[in-house]
């Protein structure tokens, strides 16, 4: 819930009610530049995507955006690379764009070292199974199963890096899924049963561990802005030394079925991605957080607060270079829930 | 030696001689428009109780004359007499008068006039120093409002508004549409001084700003000053506007009740004893009679348990007593807040055994509570001393509970609050001291201990019977700061007046002590009684400041002091003015021109939101400077059936910051070169009032970015792709001409009176911001955002 949204909703019903948008064109004069995008990973080739940057009422599909000319220069340590480079953690990558039409840019970044993620403990509780035919587990007849439940993640990590360094954390759920949604289904006729098994985490609870709630200012905090994923952080609370990074996720559900009960539906779990970012990156997250979820984008949309520009690390003010190291870790479920169905079969 | 005392002894005597002239022309004209007159022209004030005119109306036609006789004139078979005393003149009932009428009343006018004393000294010590017209003064930029000129002006909601008053003065803009903040000569909102009877008032608006904190039933007078400042005034870089609140009366009680769109009002006020009055005034918004008539058919319709609600409320209350003819003490005390809260019980969507009851809950004000003691010391000197506290708050609290099956030990709770306020306990002791009626010399000391908490939060989270306490209370700052100051206002000859001070203060915060010296100067040549020129310098110094992400005033500003490496801000103001008055007095016209240099200026930096708000505030904020310079003119038909002025208003602002901007200098967003205000007040008849004020200003600087650009992927968090605008140099682009009108009647019965108003009459939608949208066809548009179209409202006060 939105409390200050609710606030603005309430004192500004001008705004919404009487308030008024009017389409126009201003005469402002402008020019486009270069933009430079890269997102540099250790351990892959470097790409680099060069475009322009073009007025915002007078929209260029991306091939117009292209700028066919543009010569492009990787320097690594100082030393120009030849295309297909691999980036390597600590590299200082500087990257030059030129074109006779829209003039120069550039842009430096230096990819972070790595931070393995040391444990992981997995903490389930508030079990509750809503849907489970016995008799399907037992006699091997239809058989489908919706398991509610909240859990803990704790995943200890080792900073080992004095100075200033910036994180985010992703996610992916893994099960083996729906159906293939090419197969016709027919209503009328009785179709054959597909089994699925699909893993929802729920909702993350930000107040679990308050580095997640680093960029978010008090209204934002009371106003409720930060249900967008935006699982980036500093180390500000624990440079140089370990860290156990605690996550909440309330309302998770395992939700499976299938003609006969098979051990490998309950083959799922989360894969972990712990990526220490660049600063330009961690940068770049917060701008979109600032804007898409924060007060103040939201202000400035009504006129009621200054604008905020795109965050940009590019000698010309677009476009961004960033650059992560990702660790990856795979939490299982596949225990978890069977000795769960056990327990209640009991 | 001795022969220099003698000298001077003689010419302050000689000054003090009375001899004064006036020249009084009325048509029909109410007696407080003369006394007016005669104020400008003699500097001396009149004294009355509030119910003795009545609509009393005078015609007189009478030129330089002796003041004793034209006063005879005016008072001939009003059954008023007068008497003066020093620099005031003393109106009271006429016993004789009154005895040969009502004999039956004799011994209620007599003990009327016997309780007048304590309440003229009350008036006397309270008096304002803009009582005279400008040209008979040295200040420039100083503007006297009254109540009345408040309440006649045209309203928003039916509330009548100091701060709007206030923003009709040439060189003073409204900071954002149909908000009470003000910009005074390009100045920020924090840079003006809001003080309610001399103490400072940290938020002075309601409802994010719509509405200024002020109840103007309960307001006497305030005094403004936004070029040359009073030595008594420091602490701000901009402007001082004191408010003054109405002293109850000895003499009856009285009071009123008024019922606007957005609020209702009553004030009451009257003796308390034979020397003891009192003033009490409240304010609420009566939103809930819409509101909770709406949450009730919600709940009717549905399971839902929503609430919300919005409201403030003010409250000024002051007892005053007279000790004996010379000393009065008063306390007072002033209670605003606004308070919002909302929540909800609903069930989960999945899981309907699982509720979630989520309450949240605002609010933020202010108050202040003083008390004080005025005293006489002689004929020449008086003397007032001051105790007085000033709280800002502003708490935000949240509490979710999520309970599964009504079993308690799988519930999840979170609760949350978060509070910031500034605490300024104040004691001070102001003097006055007049050698002469030509000579008036102030000087004082005071003390302030401030407590800063810009933020304190206190999070509370518990699932399953585990418990997580997080706290953070760190940022809390005590700063002592010590004020001196002396200032000595001399009129020599009636051709020259001199207003030369200065202002000191030691602010004393995190081991560091800054110190900061405001001289003052003014001075003012009179070739006639009816011009004068002037010429001012002032310095100001500013150590606390707000951040303010908004333009509106939000519960989650901060006041903040300086800490860390930042210095005080300080400004240097240069002023010079030029005034006229017609001989009717009827007419004056006045132009004034300025030139202001700020150093050590703080704001936030460029892209400041992206420094974690865990992160001292400082991180957040760069150092610079800025300048403003313009002239504002004004003409004014002061008296007659039909008053009001014109003034223009020519300037510029910009600023200047080492981490803005990529360090070029850049104009400031009120940067308004060209303003117009018209003001036209018709008396129509003694029971109609029209009023109308025309505002006109060249549109507020924007940041506008035109380019467009795309950035690097990110599928995982919903915004692919996001286009993000190109950073251009800031405030380059100038919204169009900003006008409206504004109209108001009112009209009065046996009861009370009518106040009928329109805001932006003809109803031209002004630019306020330009966004990015789409149109329908979902093609990519700026769209200019316009707020307030036309706005009626009425009120009704009800009198008694």
């Amino acid at each position: 819930m939105a409390i200050l949204k609710n606030l603005l909703s309430l004192c500004l019903p001008a705004i919404i009610l009487t308030g008024c948008y009017s389409d126009f064109n201003p005469d402002d004069y402008s020019t486009p530049v270069l933009c430079i995008n890269s997102t540099i990973t250790a351990g892959e080739p470097i790409e680099v995507s060069v475009s322009r940057t073009w007025r915002y009422n007078e929209p260029l599909d991306s091939a117009e955006q292209e700028v066919k000319d543009a010569r492009i220069s990787i320097y690594i340590n100082g030393e120009l690379q030849e295309c297909g480079y691999v980036a390597k953690e600590g590299d200082e990558i500087r990257i030059v764009a030129e074109s006779t039409e829209y003039g120069k840019a550039e842009s430096s970044v230096k990819v972070p070292y790595t931070v393995p993620i040391d444990e992981v403990e997995f903490i389930p509780y508030g079990v509750r199974i809503l849907e489970w035919n016995k008799e399907a587990y037992s006699d091997q007849e239809e058989y489908s199963v919706y398991v509610g439940f909240d859990f803990e993640v704790r995943l200890r990590i080792t900073d080992r890096y004095q100075g200033r360094e910036w994180f985010r954390l992703g996610g992916d759920t893994y099960a083996l899924g729906y159906p293939d949604e090419d197969q016709d289904v027919d209503d009328d006729i009785e179709c054959p049963h597909r089994s699925y098994a699909i893993l929802r985490l729920g909702e993350l609870d930000y107040n679990s561990d308050m580095i997640f709630k680093e960029h978010i200012g008090i209204a934002e905090s009371v106003m409720g802005g930060y249900e967008t994923l935006g699982m980036f952080f500093t180390d500000r609370a624990f440079s140089g030394s370990d860290y156990e990074i605690c996550l909440r996720f309330d309302g998770a559900s395992f939700e499976a079925s299938s003609e006969e009960f098979e051990a490998a539906l309950l083959d799922c779990g989360v894969t972990f991605r712990l990526m220490a970012i660049s600063e330009s990156y961690y940068n770049r997250l917060n701008y979109l957080w600032q804007k898409n979820s924060g007060i103040i984008g939201d202000l400035a949309d009504i006129g009621l607060s200054d604008p905020i520009w795109g965050y940009s690390n590019v000698s010309t003010g677009a476009g961004v270079v960033v650059a992560k190291s990702v660790t990856t870790y795979d939490l299982d479920f596949h225990d978890f829930l069977k000795q769960a169905l056990e327990d209640d079969y009991k | 030696m001795r022969k220099i005392v003698l000298v001077v002894l003689i010419f302050f005597f000689w000054q003090a001689c009375p001899c004064q002239k006036v020249t009084v022309i009325a048509d029909d004209t109410p007696l407080e428009r003369v006394f007016r007159s005669i104020m400008d022209q003699t500097g001396k004030n009149f004294i009355y109780s509030s119910d003795l005119l009545e609509g009393r109306r005078v015609t007189i036609d009478v030129r330089e004359v002796r003041l004793k006789h034209a006063l005879r004139l005016i008072f001939k078979d009003s059954g008023i007499s007068f008497k003066m005393k020093g620099k005031s003149i003393l109106l009271i009932k006429d016993p004789a008068r009154e005895n040969r009428v009502h004999k039956d009343r004799i011994k209620t006018e007599a003990a009327v006039s016997d309780s007048l004393s304590p309440v003229m000294l009350g008036e006397v010590l309270v008096e304002s120093r803009l009582n005279r017209h400008p040209v008979s003064t040295p200040d420039i930029g100083a503007i006297k409002l009254t109540a009345e000129d408040v309440s006649g002006a045209p309203v928003l909601f039916g509330e009548a508004d100091v701060m709007k008053a206030f923003q009709m003065q040439p060189g003073i803009t409204q900071t954002a549409e149909g908000m009470a903040g003000v910009s005074v000569h390009g100045g920020e909102t924090d840079q003006n001084m809001v003080m309610l009877d001399n103490v400072p008032l940290y938020s002075s608006d309601h409802c994010m700003g719509l509405f200024s904190s002020f109840n103007v039933d309960a307001v006497g007078y305030m005094d403004i000053y936004k070029s040359s400042v009073p030595a008594r005034y420091d602490g701000r870089l901009s402007s001082y506007l004191d408010v003054r609140t109405k002293n109850g009366s000895l003499e009856r009680r009285s009071g009123s009740f008024r019922l606007g769109l957005a609020t209702l009002g009553f004030s009451l006020n009257g003796p308390m004893g034979k020397n003891t009055a009192f003033s009490i005034a409240v304010r609420r918004t009566w939103s809930e009679v819409v509101t909770l008539p709406i949450l009730g058919l919600i709940r009717l319709m549905g399971e839902d348990k929503a609430k919300f609600g919005y409201s403030f409320i003010d409250l000024t209350g002051k007892v005053t007593h007279a000790f004996n003819d010379r000393t009065i003490g008063f306390v007072s005390l002033y209670y605003g807040d606004d308070w919002f809260y909302a929540g909800d019980r609903f069930e989960n969507y999945i899981f309907p055994s699982v509720t979630t009851d989520e309450s949240y809950d605002l609010r933020w004000g202010n108050i202040i509570a003083q008390t004080g003691l005025k005293r006489e010391v002689s004929d020449e000197m008086s003397g007032e001393f001051t105790l007085a506290y000033s709280r800002f708050f502003s708490t935000m609290k949240q509490d979710i509970l999520a309970e599964r099956n009504g079993d308690t030990s799988s519930e999840s709770r979170q609760r949350e609050r978060r509070s910031n306020h500034i605490g300024d306990v104040i004691l001070k002791s102001d003097f006055t001291w007049h050698p002469a009626d030509s000579h008036r010399v102030g000087f004082g000391i005071g003390y302030t201990l401030h407590s800063f908490l810009p933020e304190r939060s206190n999070v509370f989270y518990s699932r399953n019977l585990s418990t997580v306490t997080q706290m953070d209370s760190t940022w809390s700052y005590i700063a002592n700061e010590a004020n001196l100051y002396i200032e000595d206002e001399w009129n020599i000859e009636g051709k020259l007046a001199i207003n030369a001070g200065v202002h000191g203060s030691l602010f004393a915060i995190d081991g560091k002590i800054h110190s900061g010296v405001s001289p003052r100067l003014s001075l003012s040549y009179n070739p006639s009684t009816d011009v004068a020129f002037k010429l001012a310098y002032s310095r100001s110094v500013q150590y606390v400041h707000r951040l303010s992400q908004a333009y509106v005033s939000l519960p989650t500003d901060q006041w903040v002091p300086i800490t860390g490496g930042f210095r005080p801000q300080t400004s240097d103001k240069i002023s010079a003015g030029a005034y006229w008055l017609s001989d009717d007095r009827r007419f004056s016209a006045s132009v004034e021109g300025y030139f202001k240099w700020m150093n050590n200026l703080i704001d936030y930096k460029d892209e400041y939101y992206l420094k974690p708000p865990m992160d001292m505030w400082n991180a957040m904020l760069c150092c610079g400077k800025g300048s403003a310079k313009g002239i504002d003119f004004k003409i004014e038909k002061r008296t007659g059936n039909i008053s009001g002025h014109i003034s223009y208003s020519l300037g510029w602002a910009d600023r200047k910051f080492a981490e803005k901007n990529g360090g070029k200098a850049f104009p400031a967003r009120l940067d308004h070169r060209h303003t117009l205000n018209v003001l036209a007040n018709w008396d129509i008849s003694d029971k109609v009032r029209l009023s109308a004020v025309w505002t006109g200003h060249s549109g507020s600087r924007f940041t506008l970015m035109t380019q467009t650009w795309t950035g690097i992927e990110e599928t995982d968090v919903g915004w692919w792709y996001e286009q993000s605008a190109l950073k251009t140099e800031l405030n380059r682009y100038s919204f169009p001409f900003y006008h409206r009108l504004d109209l108001s009647c009112i009209v009065k019965n046996k009861r009370g009176y009518w106040n009928f108003s329109l805001y932006n009459a003809y109803c031209h939608m002004n630019t306020i911001g330009i966004r990015r949208a789409y149109d329908d066809e979902g093609k990519p548009v700026f769209q200019k955002v316009a707020l307030l179209p036309i706005i009626p409202s009425f009120s009704y006060t009800w009198q008694f």
